[in-house]
């Protein structure tokens, strides 16, 4: 069973982010790239993990780019901010996966699909709101607050997601009150990422989302990309596609238009 | 994807978008393999978490599911899906469909699988003349009371008095021959069509077997709806008798009537031990029917001591238990006590047990028995908020399935290789103690927040 104690207790083992990382964005912030990839050269493994990342397929770069300034440079301002926050679910990833059959390349392409996708969407809709740009490089830590909340009693939540139909996002919520994205939202909380992009993430799953809601025309569309995502063969064969359990009631003009440019 | 495989109905359950890309992903080989190994009535993919479909992605599953249904004979279609979805599956086949669709789960347990559904009222409403009769033939077979709503305005005035309501719903074809329900511990499988060499070669002897395992010991074939039986279905029905004969199991057929076959199967029938009745009603007016249902059991049991073997398996069974039961509960077992000793548990009230039949290398029979408030606690994530006594039931026997499963994975890591029956549920204690008086076991007992917990092995 697991219980807000052992969610304490996990959310409590999530480490403070590093300060070169801090430093980096704060440059960023201040549109400083050239400061930004001087301070980002200082740690190996994150200048390692910006470069597979961008270069990943879906960035569509042709040559490799190794150095961080050509790094910042060919993805400018606001991606390189999505995919700096992205490194910091690198600090929580599982060495290895054991309730989904999944792994770490995996879930960079999955980071990387989610934040090319999400930009498209956010351009279509023209939103330029920096929060909802940045929430998205924090949206797969959900994954991984599955996978290690879920370990010690996978088997028995395997066998019972065999006998019934159940999410485990609602499991997670039968068993605790809380959601995948609350748990979620409680690391972007420890890593002081804004109360806004705070309660962004914990609305992903609510079921009283109004259409009167300023924000419900940015989280209807970010449902749909993760029902998309999450319906990709790698993630059916992982395991994960039965994964949040959020209402599906959209507008189907708004399927419609999201499929069409989204397949684009 | 897995499927979760219910009461004999498989249902897939994908999320998100389905299109050519992942459709393959959702009914891969190893799912047609395990499918196929377990011939279920029934085989359904659910569009409840569905956002999107086109026809590319439909047409592969279409193409699966038929060549399920062909290896199988099931049931197969698609279900959980509004009006919109519903139209819109027409239209993307043209109104040409092979398959069956069924506008939720609920309404698909009406139509197929194992699951005990009691009488129920439906009314049906399709524009489809042709549809509405053929719902209704189908809801008709397993013995439900049907009423046809003339029109749109006639079913919106009426619905509320009916237990189910079935729209949006279309029927392919239903041509598996035997359907299974279970009644006073009487196992009835409804036939139809020609009792032939087919039906020989299709009858689900695994089921069957299984059945006798756990204790079921009269078995009717109600052949109300059948067209004939030729000399190779008899001799398979007096045969099945015959061998039954050695567990002091008894078959029954309702509804043979002169002219469905010829007189001297039907002696030769009879001289196999058969007994005929005219109906199913009368078989079940029948008292000692249902006296020997329920009493019968232990009559034939050659060996009822425990063995050595059965007990080096009580760790894994404990273990399982205990470990399910924690989890699930958020609270520790304690164990109090373990026996060996014959099974006389004289509790009464307020208290669910399961008896599963364990076979394969080691054979024997699991009891487990539990106070309603731990069974609650147990099964709260396997039920919906406002639960009846029957989600109790079927929760408490998935539940016992979770337990089921977990000990063939534990038996298999030590290659011991064994299978688990259906979990039979009973309400009463002293139902247990009649199926299991005399015979020898280990008995383990455990308290978890005082509340008592009984796990009961014997052979």
């Amino acid at each position: 069973m697991l219980t807000d104690s052992i969610i304490q207790e996990y959310i409590s083992t999530i480490p403070p982010i590093p300060k070169v990382i801090k430093s980096c964005l704060a440059y960023l912030d201040a549109s400083d790239m050239i400061q930004a990839a001087n301070v980002a050269k200082e740690d190996k493994a994150f200048v390692l993990y910006l470069s597979s990342i961008v270069n990943k397929p879906i960035f569509g770069f042709r040559d490799e780019i190794k150095d961080a300034h050509q790094i910042f440079g060919v993805l400018g301002l606001s991606r390189a901010r999505q995919i700096v926050y992205g490194y910091y679910l690198l600090l929580i990833l599982p060495k290895k996966w054991e309730v989904f059959d999944f792994s770490n390349r995996k879930f960079q392409d999955l980071q990387s699909n989610l934040i090319v996708s999400w930009n498209k969407i956010l351009d279509f809709l023209k939103i330029s709101d920096k929060d909802a740009r940045l929430f998205i490089s924090l949206i797969p830590a959900s994954l991984i607050v599955c996978e290690m909340l879920f370990r010690d009693i996978s088997g028995t939540v395997e066998l019972l997601r065999s006998s019934k139909q159940i999410s485990f996002d609602e499991l997670l919520y039968k068993m605790s009150d809380q959601t995948l994205f609350d748990v979620t939202a409680k690391i972007a909380k420890k890593w002081e990422f804004s109360e806004n992009i705070q309660n962004l993430i914990s609305m992903i799953s609510s079921k009283e989302l109004s259409q009167d809601s300023k924000d419900y025309k940015i989280l209807s569309f970010l449902r749909l990309l993760l029902s998309y995502e999450m319906s990709k063969p790698y993630i059916i064969q992982s395991g994960l596609n039965d994964f949040f359990d959020f209402p599906l009631d959209f507008d189907h003009r708004d399927v419609a238009t999201f499929y069409k440019l989204i397949e684009s | 994807m897995r499927p979760v495989i219910k009461n004999s109905v498989a249902i897939f359950y994908p999320s998100g978008f389905i299109d050519g890309d992942n459709a393959s992903s959702i009914i891969t080989g190893v799912d047609e393999t395990e499918i196929l190994s377990k011939k279920p009535e029934a085989i359904f993919i659910s569009l409840k978490k569905v956002v999107f479909f086109n026809k590319k992605g439909m047409a592969y599953l279409v193409d699966r599911m038929s060549f399920l249904k062909d290896e199988c004979a099931a049931f197969v279609g698609f279900c959980d899906y509004d009006s919109k979805k519903f139209t819109f599956i027409l239209e993307l086949f043209s109104h040409d469909v092979s398959f069956s669709l069924i506008q939720n789960e609920d309404s698909l347990f009406l139509f197929s699988g194992t699951k005990k559904i009691e009488k129920k009222e439906v009314i049906i409403y399709s524009k489809d003349p042709a549809q509405k009769n053929q719902l209704a033939m189908a809801l008709i077979e397993r013995k439900h009371e049907v009423v046809i709503a003339k029109d749109k305005d006639d079913f919106l005035a009426k619905r509320k008095k009916f237990d189910h309501i079935v729209e949006n719903s279309y029927i392919g074809s239903i041509e598996k021959k035997v359907s299974v329900f279970i009644k006073n511990n009487i196992i009835v499988y409804a036939l139809k069509g020609f009792i032939d060499s087919e039906f020989a070669n299709n009858f689900d002897m695994r089921y069957h077997k299984n059945a006798i395992k756990v204790g079921f010991r009269i078995f009717c074939f109600d052949a109300q709806d059948v067209t004939s039986v030729n000399v190779h279905g008899a001799n398979f029905l007096a045969k099945l008798s015959i061998d039954g004969a050695e567990d002091g199991v008894s078959i029954a057929i309702c509804g043979l009537k002169a002219g469905k076959t010829t007189k001297i199967l039907t002696n030769d029938m009879e001289d196999a031990g058969i007994m005929l009745y005219e109906n199913l009603e009368n078989f079940f007016e029948d008292e000692s029917n249902i006296h020997q249902a329920n009493l019968e059991v232990l009559k034939n049991v050659k060996n009822i001591n425990i063995n050595k073997k059965i007990i080096s398996i009580l760790p894994e069974i404990i273990d399982s238990t205990v470990h399910t039961v924690e989890v699930l509960s958020d609270k520790k077992a304690e164990k109090k006590s373990v026996k060996i000793k014959k099974f006389d548990e004289s509790k009464e009230t307020e208290y669910l047990a399961s008896i599963m039949g364990i076979y394969g290398d080691i054979n024997c029979v699991s009891i487990l028995i539990m106070e309603f408030e731990i069974v609650k606690k147990v099964c709260k994530i396997l039920m919906p908020t406002d639960y009846s006594a029957e989600d109790l039931s079927d929760a408490f026997s998935e539940f016992s399935n979770v337990i089921g499963g977990k000990v063939m994975q534990k038996l298999k890591s030590r290659h011991i290789s064994v299978e688990i029956t259906m979990p039979r549920i009973f309400d009463k204690i002293s139902e247990i103690v009649k199926l299991e008086s005399g015979r020898t076991g280990v008995q383990a007992n455990f308290k978890i927040e005082n509340q008592d917990m009984i796990l009961f092995l014997s052979k």
